[in-house]
C-alpha cells in the first residue's frame, strides 16, 4: 500500500470509529449512521489524490458535525507529517551538499 | 528548539494518540451496531461502514441458522454443541423451519451480494406479493384472469433492484434475525420446566403414604395377635402360679439334688446289681433260679436307701418338669404378648401417620402445585408454539413487508409531493394572505381523503379508500376540479371538518371561485387524493381510467410521468419492457389519450402506479427521497 492509500485507510478507520462512538453515545441514530456511511463509501470511491481528499474532508466537516474534532486532529497530523517530510528532505539535500 | 523536539516519530505518536482514543466500548447495542462494532474491532472498518450503510448483510449463514433453530425448534439441545436440534421430520414445525430457513437464506444471499444475486425463493415470495397488489391487478392479469407471470417477475425484479428496497429488507432482516433474539416466553418456559423437575424429585422423596389397605391389614394382624393372646391366657394363669412357686421349687430341687448326691455312692452298686440280675434273668430258664433272682431283685429294690433315692429322683423329675413348663409357658406367653405389642404398635403408627396426615397433606399440596405448574407449562407451550409460528411468518413475510413499506413510502412521498405543490401554489398569493392560505391548504392536504387513526396515543391521518373514492367520483364528474373544490369548500363547517380554523376556512371560501386557485391548488389536491386512493389499496376501473383521461388533472399526472428525462426513460424501458413506455410514447406521439385508452384502458391503472413509483418519484422527488429511483 502506498502512503496515500495508508492515509486513506487510516481516515476511514477513524471516521468509522467516530460513527460508532456517536451511535453508542446516541448522538446520531441508525438512519443517520446509514446515511453518513453511504456518503463516505460513495465518496471514497472517487478519491484518488490529496486534493480530492481535502475536498472530501471539507465536505464531511460541513455536512456532519460529529467529525469536526476528529478531522481537526487528522488534518493537524497530516500537516505535521508534511512539515516533517519537508524538513527531512531539506536535511538530506544539505547532507548531500556536504558530502559533495 | 521546538523543531528539534517534534521529530516525525514524535509527531506520529502524538497524532496517533489523538486519533486512536480508547477502543469502542461495547455495551448492550442494537444488533446491527453490535456487528458493526465487532467488524471494526476486527480491523474491518470498511465492512463496518458497509454494514451500517445497509450494503452488507451483518449475519453469517451460521448466525442465521442458529437464530432460526433457537426460535423455531422445540427440540432439546445437542449436549456437545449446545445448539438446538432440528425439528423432527414430517412435522408442521419442520415444514415451517425449512421454509423459513430457505427464505432467510435467500435474503442473506441477496443482501450479501449487495442485491446482485436474486435467489428464486426471494423472487417467488415477491411475485406472490406483487400479484396480490390491487394496483397491479390490471396489468398482471389478462382479461381471462390469468396471471402474467413474466410481468409480475419484472415488477418484482425492479423492486429487488431498488437500493431503497434492499435497505428496507436489510433493516427488517437485521432486526428479526438478530442472533441474540429469543422468543418472549422461552425463559419463563425453561424456568417452569426446571421447577416441575424439582417438584417431581421432591414428591418422589416423600415417605410412603398410609393407605386404607395397609390400615386394614394391620387391623387383621392385630386381631390375630390378640386372639393368640386370648388363647394363651389360661397358660398365663398357670404360668403365674408356677412362677409364684418357682423359688420354692428351685430350693426344693437344690435340696433334693444334694440328697441324691449323698445317696449316689450307695445307690450305684445297687443299680449295678439290679442290672446284672436283670441280665441273668433274660438268659435264665430254670424257674427256680428265676424266682430266686426275682426275689433278690425285689429285696434290693426294697432297700430303704434305694427306695428313698428313687423317691428323690421322682421328686427332682417333677420339679424339673414344672420348671421346664415355666420356661415353655414363659416363651409362649412372651411371644404372644410381644407379637401383640408389635402389631399394636404398627397399627398405632399407621393410625398416627394417617391421623397426622402430614405426608399426604404435603404430597397433596405438592401434587396440586405440580398439576398447576404443568397446566401453566402447557399454556406456555401453546404460547411458544404460537410465537414460533409468528416468528416464522415474520421472517417469511420480510420480502412482502419490505415491498409494502417501499410502496407506502413511494406513494406517500408522491402524495406529499402534490400536497407541497398545492402549498407552493398558494405561496404565489398576496403576502398578507399567504400564511393563512398556506396553513389552510396544508391542513386540507393532510385531511382530504384520509381518516384519523390512533397510533401510540397519537391521532394520525391515514389514507382512507372510501373517502378518497368519494372525491375521485366527484373529480370524474363533468364539473371536474371546480365541483371538487366546491364540495371540499362547501361551507365553513365542511372546511372546519378537515381541521381548519374559521379564519383559514374563510380564506379558502374567498378563493374557491378563483379559476387560477381551482386549477393549481385543486389539481394538486386531486393528484394527492389519487395517490391516497392507490395507497389505501384502491383500484381503478375502466370508467375511472376514462374519467382520469378526460380530466386536466388526470392528463397532468400522466404528463408528469412523460416528463421523465431521456436517460430515466431508457432505464425504465430496460426495466419494465418496451411495452409500457411504448404506450406512453403513443400518448406523447400524437394519439389522443382517449383514443389510446379505448384499447388499453386495463393497463393504465398499473401504469399510473408505476409512473408514480418509478417515474415521477424518480424525476421530481428524487432529491427528497434518495435511492427510491435508481439504476439499481
Amino acid at each position: 500500500m502506498d502512503e496515500f492509500a495508508v492515509r486513506l485507510k487510516k481516515l476511514i478507520d477513524g471516521l468509522t470509529k467516530v460513527i460508532l462512538d456517536s451511535l453508542i453515545a446516541e448522538d446520531i441514530d441508525q438512519d443517520e449512521a446509514a446515511e453518513i456511511s453511504r456518503f463516505i463509501l460513495e465518496r471514497k470511491k472517487t478519491i484518488t489524490n490529496d486534493s480530492e481528499l481535502n475536498n472530501f474532508l471539507t465536505e464531511l466537516k460541513d455536512k456532519y458535525f460529529i467529525f469536526s474534532s476528529f478531522l481537526d486532529s487528522f488534518e493537524k497530523e497530516s500537516q505535521i507529517q508534511k512539515e516533517d517530510a519537508q524538513k527531512i528532505e531539506a536535511i538530506k539535500s544539505q547532507l548531500l551538499k556536504f558530502s559533495q | 528548539m521546538a523543531d528539534a523536539q517534534i521529530t516525525p516519530e514524535v509527531a506520529k505518536g502524538l497524532a496517533l494518540k489523538l486519533l486512536e482514543s480508547p477502543q469502542v466500548k461495547v455495551q448492550n447495542l442494537p444488533p446491527l451496531v453490535d456487528k458493526a462494532v465487532k467488524a471494526y474491532q476486527d480491523g474491518q472498518a470498511e465492512k463496518s461502514l458497509q454494514m451500517l450503510a445497509g450494503d452488507v448483510c451483518p449475519y453469517t449463514e451460521k448466525d442465521v441458522r442458529g437464530v432460526l433453530l433457537e426460535n423455531l425448534s422445540s427440540q432439546d439441545r445437542d449436549p456437545t454443541t449446545g445448539q438446538k436440534k432440528e425439528p423432527e421430520l414430517n412435522t408442521p414445525e419442520r415444514d415451517r423451519y425449512d421454509k423459513t430457513q430457505k427464505v432467510a437464506d435467500a435474503m442473506r444471499v441477496y443482501l450479501e451480494s449487495d442485491g446482485q444475486q436474486i435467489p428464486p425463493v426471494l423472487m417467488k415470495e415477491l411475485v406472490v406479493y406483487v400479484s396480490h397488489m390491487p394496483q397491479y391487478k390490471d396489468i398482471l392479469y389478462d382479461p381471462n384472469g390469468q396471471l402474467r407471470q413474466k410481468k409480475a417477475q419484472t415488477i418484482a425484479q425492479i423492486l429487488l433492484r431498488q437500493p431503497q428496497y434492499r435497505r428496507i429488507i436489510h433493516r427488517i432482516f437485521t432486526e428479526r434475525l438478530d442472533p441474540k433474539k429469543r422468543l418472549e416466553h422461552i425463559d419463563a418456559y425453561e424456568a417452569l420446566k426446571r421447577e416441575i423437575q424439582a417438584l417431581e424429585t421432591q414428591i418422589k422423596k416423600l415417605p410412603e403414604e398410609v393407605t386404607q389397605e395397609q390400615i386394614n391389614k394391620a387391623i387383621d394382624e392385630l386381631e390375630q395377635a390378640r386372639q393368640k393372646l386370648v388363647e394363651v391366657s389360661g397358660q398365663r394363669a398357670k404360668l403365674e402360679i408356677l412362677m409364684a412357686q418357682a423359688p420354692q421349687l428351685r430350693e426344693e430341687l437344690r435340696l433334693l439334688k444334694a440328697q441324691a448326691s449323698r445317696l449316689q455312692p450307695n445307690i450305684l452298686p445297687i443299680e449295678q446289681r439290679i442290672k446284672e440280675l436283670e441280665t441273668q434273668l433274660t438268659t435264665e430258664t430254670d424257674p427256680n433260679e428265676i424266682q430266686s433272682l426275682n426275689q433278690e431283685i425285689q429285696q434290693i429294690i426294697n432297700d430303704p436307701n434305694y427306695v428313698r433315692y428313687q423317691l428323690i429322683k421322682s421328686q427332682i423329675k417333677s420339679i424339673d418338669s414344672d420348671l421346664n413348663e415355666i420356661e415353655s409357658l414363659t416363651k409362649i406367653v412372651t411371644e404372644a404378648k410381644s407379637n401383640f405389642e408389635q402389631k399394636k404398635q404398627e397399627y398405632e403408627e399407621l393410625l398416627r401417620r394417617q391421623a397426622s396426615s402430614q405426608t399426604s397433606q404435603e404430597r397433596a399440596r405438592l401434587e396440586a402445585e405440580l398439576q398447576r405448574k404443568k397446566l401453566e407449562l402447557h399454556d406456555l407451550e401453546a404460547q411458544l408454539t404460537a410465537e414460533r409460528i409468528r416468528y416464522a411468518s415474520d421472517i417469511i413475510a420480510i420480502p412482502a413487508e419490505a415491498a409494502k413499506e417501499f410502496f407506502n413510502e413511494a406513494l406517500g412521498e408522491a402524495a406529499n409531493y402534490y400536497k407541497e405543490e398545492a402549498k407552493k401554489a398558494a405561496e404565489k398569493e398576496e403576502a398578507d394572505k399567504k400564511r393563512l392560505e398556506e396553513q389552510a391548504i396544508e391542513k386540507l392536504g393532510r385531511g382530504l381523503g384520509r381518516k384519523e387513526k390512533r397510533k401510540g396515543g397519537e391521532r394520525v391521518p391515514v389514507p382512507d379508500k372510501k373517502q378518497a373514492r368519494r372525491f375521485l367520483i366527484l373529480l370524474f364528474q363533468p364539473s371536474g376540479l371546480q365541483g371538487f373544490i366546491d364540495e371540499v369548500a362547501k361551507d365553513q363547517s365542511t372546511l372546519k371538518g378537515y381541521g381548519l380554523t374559521d379564519e383559514e376556512a374563510d380564506a379558502i371560501l374567498a378563493k374557491k371561485s378563483d379559476p387560477e386557485f381551482v386549477k393549481t391548488v385543486g389539481q394538486n389536491l386531486a393528484k394527492k387524493v389519487l395517490c391516497d386512493y392507490l395507497l389505501a389499496g384502491g383500484r381503478l376501473s375502466r370508467d375511472d381510467i376514462f374519467g382520469i383521461a378526460n380530466t386536466d388533472w388526470g392528463k397532468s399526472i400522466i404528463e408528469d410521468g412523460l416528463k421523465l428525462s431521456e436517460e430515466q426513460k431508457k432505464f425504465l424501458e430496460s426495466q419494465l419492457g418496451k411495452g409500457v413506455l411504448k404506450t406512453l410514447d403513443e400518448i406523447k406521439g400524437g394519439k389522443t389519450t382517449s383514443e389510446w385508452l379505448r384499447s388499453n384502458w386495463w393497463k393504465i391503472a398499473g401504469i399510473i402506479s408505476l409512473v408514480i413509483l418509478f417515474g415521477l418519484i424518480g424525476s421530481s422527488v428524487a432529491q427528497s427521497i434518495p435511492g427510491i429511483f435508481s439504476r439499481g
